[in-house]
């Protein structure tokens, strides 16, 4: 299976703190084996419609091997190793894509005053170009204006977003 | 699905937790979703890793006489609480 995963600069689970063996000339990583427990234990990675909870500095593609459980956010598998890292997740994607939440946040904060109160965080987030707290602060925007519905409503756009400008086949 | 956000509060309460793996597979995701968003609580983390690491090389012959002695009287008052 294919999947994606952020990783810390230098190829580092922003969790884990394991440094995971990179592609080297088109060939990819080792595989790195874990014992499958859901949360605590296993290789991890993420489908495309959850990557906004996950955003970090590396965004990887995947290979996934032997029985892949989901489990909340994540799936987990025995084996994984990195296929190619997805260059097109730079500060300038980073920043479309707080500009992106920010745009939705703007028309969520017409709906409600308290949804309002996140314009100037989606504002700080932009010029930190900080992508997971825009993708948060958006979604709480969303939940403010209108419920649990239009929270969800909102992570699904952000994962849209990626999957666009990052040209990645969503899979699921 | 951990659709109910931890606080900084709540997550301090329970790195300890956390970093012994102690917490359930939602308690443990919903405190994962919190380090991605929560710089503050990133840097928090590392911290603590960094100071399990160091104190973890510290063995007794490290100490200062003073120190052991200080520490041993701090567990002592603590029992007794």
């Amino acid at each position: 299976m294919i999947a994606w995963k952020f990783l810390a600069p230098g190829a580092i689970g922003p969790f884990s703190r394991v440094t995971w063996p990179t592609p080297t000339e088109g060939v990819p990583g080792l595989w790195l084996e874990a014992q499958v427990h859901p949360c605590a234990s296993g290789v991890h990675a993420c489908e495309a419609s959850d990557l906004p909870f996950w955003l970090h500095a590396e965004l990887w593609e995947v290979e996934l091997e032997g029985p892949v459980v989901r489990t909340g956010r994540k799936v987990v598998a025995p084996r994984g190793r990195l296929v190619r890292r997805i260059d097109a997740w730079d500060r300038g994607a980073m920043h479309d894509f707080c500009g992106d939440c920010k745009t939705r946040v703007e028309e969520y904060a017409v709906q409600s005053d308290e949804a309002a109160a996140y314009v100037a965080d989606l504002a700080d987030d932009v010029e930190d170009c900080h992508a997971a707290a825009a993708g948060d602060d958006a979604s709480r925007a969303a939940e403010a204006a209108s419920g649990s519905v239009l929270r969800n409503a909102e992570r699904i756009a952000q994962s849209r977003f990626l999957v666009a400008r990052l040209g990645l086949d969503g899979g699921d | 699905m951990s659709d109910q956000q931890l606080t900084c509060e709540e997550l301090v309460e329970i790195v300890t937790e956390y970093l012994e793996g102690g917490l359930s597979d939602a308690e443990r995701e919903r405190f994962e979703e919190h380090v991605v968003v929560c710089s503050g609580c990133a840097n928090y983390l590392d911290q603590i890793r960094m100071t399990i690491e160091l104190a973890g090389r510290v063995t007794i012959d490290d100490l200062m006489e003073e120190t052991k002695i200080e520490l041993l009287a701090a567990f002592r008052d603590w029992r007794r609480e």
